[in-house]
């Protein structure tokens, strides 16, 4: 693996804007990680290398003339494949889409090419979204680079083993039940889902209109901070985006946790994780606590009903989204998808309605812990990659669904809206990683990019890449 | 005067609501699916036809869904609106 495809886009921004790396050398580096992992990994399902070449040499040509453009500039990145990209192939890995090519860009596409981005293709998700762990394709499963016999997490599954594995700098991901996160954890890679509303979602293919969240995944919470700052913007095609003036979400990095408090809620999020997730995010939180952060006990009121209203919301908005097309050509979906929007057809509106109001309640349960604590902390995923074909597991002494347990951390946050942030914070012993969740206030994106970044100051598990891929 | 209306009007909602929001309702008990219900709810009303089979082997999981769903009928919702804000459309000048 090339030395430079290592680096966050913090430091590459650095190397690009003081000429000491050209954008082409940077977009030959990427090209030749997809070349040589993509046949094992299975991250992108459209590579463009003519564009992205002809991105890079226009870069290199606006830098060399003194129109830097900012941090993102001539940085290789890559989209989840439900981002439509003007002329490029947009599948949602579905055979429904298989040769659909958008003639626009989504807002955050076209955002992060306005600020100078380098796209190098698009990226393997679960199918429409719709899933946790990227094994429902048309595509086929994205292996994870740590245990390819185990998935990634999804549904941005291709985004986090892309970045893992230096196929690119940084990737969009959606996040409506975890999207974002679950991969991110189960990668070792750091994503964030930022407040809804920050960040448009035109020209993203809709999971559930009121859930998706689409977000940055790199490796750092820095590089979140700057990929998240051309993205929260109010877009007239998104009425759910925020009329808002947005700070520098860097500009607390550097400040350190002390004096923070963070809550810990342990009902729930800890005391149903497998124990080694659990014992490794206490370890995680015990380095921001060294770091003069003071850790609260707190609990979350009505948490227990987040995934019975999670799944009526998204059963019935995908049903609905999907209706038309399902209703005429149910062989052109995966079995997954098949399955989930064929329950999405016995979901009540009255119910539907109660857990939207649900939402409203959950909200408020955060609100009163937000009264106590700056930010909340806990496992992102409560239980490590499992294998593709496994879909049980057994959680101290219970056997769950792996794909309601993955959600199970994640999709609380979506049914309130709230920012998180998820970092690499260890490894089992057999290698899985295990990631560490930072929930804020609404907007408060900057105050998660501040505790992320000091706990990857103090350790080093973002760093980490699989070796066994080289040899 | 104006000011007099409206305060009249707010105390009216309270008295009415405020009973009505500290009244305990019960819901009649659900009994449980049938795969047969499912394949008609289906067919006669989502218009996505399944078989008895398909059907039936959707039960297990719509059923345990009812089940939280019976719990979060029985939360405190009831001074909750859904979250759900219209927006009439408009020409951005």
């Amino acid at each position: 693996m090339s030395d430079l495809t290592l680096l966050p886009v913090s430091e590459l921004a650095n190397l690009v804007r003081a000429r000491k790396v050209s954008p082409v050398e940077l977009t030959q580096s990427y090209l030749e990680n997809i070349e040589r992992y993509n046949g094992v990994i299975n991250a992108y399902v459209t590579v463009t290398p003519e564009l992205a070449m002809a991105d890079a040499r226009r870069a290199e040509d606006e830098i060399a003339r003194g129109h830097y453009k900012g941090a993102l500039h001539g940085i290789p990145i890559a989209h989840k494949d439900i981002y439509c990209t003007a002329d490029v192939r947009t599948t949602c890995c579905s055979n429904v889409l298989r040769d659909y090519v958008p003639d626009f860009d989504a807002t955050v596409v076209k955002q992060w090419r306005d600020a100078g981005t380098v796209m190098l293709g698009k990226l393997n998700t679960h199918e429409f979204a719709y899933g946790t762990r990227n094994i429902s394709s048309s595509f086929g499963p994205v292996h994870n680079p740590w245990r390819l016999d185990c998935h990634t997490g999804g549904s941005s599954g291709g985004s986090a083993a892309a970045v893992l594995m230096g196929m690119c700098a940084a990737a969009t991901g959606s996040d409506s039940g975890g999207s974002i996160r679950m991969p991110s954890a189960a990668t070792g890679v750091t994503g964030l889902k930022p407040t809804f509303g920050l960040g448009s979602r035109f020209g993203v293919f809709p999971l559930m209109w009121t859930m998706d969240h689409p977000g940055p995944m790199a490796r750092t919470a820095l590089d979140c901070a700057l990929l998240l700052q051309p993205m929260a913007a109010h877009d007239a095609n998104d009425k759910s985006t925020v009329v808002r003036k947005y700070p520098d979400f860097s500009w607390q990095a550097g400040k350190g946790v002390r004096g923070l408090r963070i809550g810990i809620p342990r009902r729930y999020f800890y005391d149903e994780a497998e124990e080694i997730v659990e014992a490794k995010v206490l370890e995680a939180v015990d380095v921001l606590k060294s770091l003069g952060a003071e850790l609260v006990e707190v609990d979350i009121e009505y948490i227990e009903h987040a995934a019975t209203a999670s799944g009526v919301l998204h059963l019935a908005e995908a049903a609905a989204y999907h209706d038309d097309v399902f209703s005429e050509h149910p062989e052109l979906y995966t079995p997954e998808t098949r399955r989930n929007l064929e329950l999405g057809s016995y979901v009540l509106a009255k119910d539907y309605l109660h857990a939207q109001r649900y939402r409203s309640l959950l909200g408020n349960s955060f609100r009163n812990v937000f009264r106590q604590v700056d930010v909340v902390a806990m496992p992102t995923i409560s239980l490590l990659a499992t294998p593709i074909d496994q879909h049980k597991i057994q959680i101290r002494g219970k056997e769950k669904s792996v794909h309601l347990s993955m959600l199970h951390n994640t999709e609380p946050i979506d049914l309130t809206g709230l920012p998180a942030l998820s970092v690499p914070c260890g490894f089992a012993p057999d290698n899985r990683p295990i990631g560490l969740q930072i929930v804020g206030r609404p907007f408060d994106e900057s105050l998660l990019v501040r505790v992320g970044h000091a706990f990857q100051q103090a350790t080093d598990w973002h760093l980490k890449r699989p070796a066994s891929l080289d040899s | 005067m104006a000011v007099r209306v409206q305060l009249k009007a707010v105390v009216l909602q309270v008295q009415v609501l405020i009973p009505f929001l500290n009244q305990e309702y019960k819901m009649h008990e659900r009994s449980r699916i049938s795969g047969e219900t499912l394949r008609r709810i289906s067919q006669e009303l989502a218009g996505i036809p399944v078989d008895a089979a398909l059907a039936e082997s959707h039960v297990e999981d719509i059923e345990a869904l009812m089940q939280g769903v019976d719990q979060l009928r029985k939360l405190p919702l009831k001074a909750l609106a859904p979250p759900l804000v219209f927006l009439p459309e408009e020409d951005l000048k």
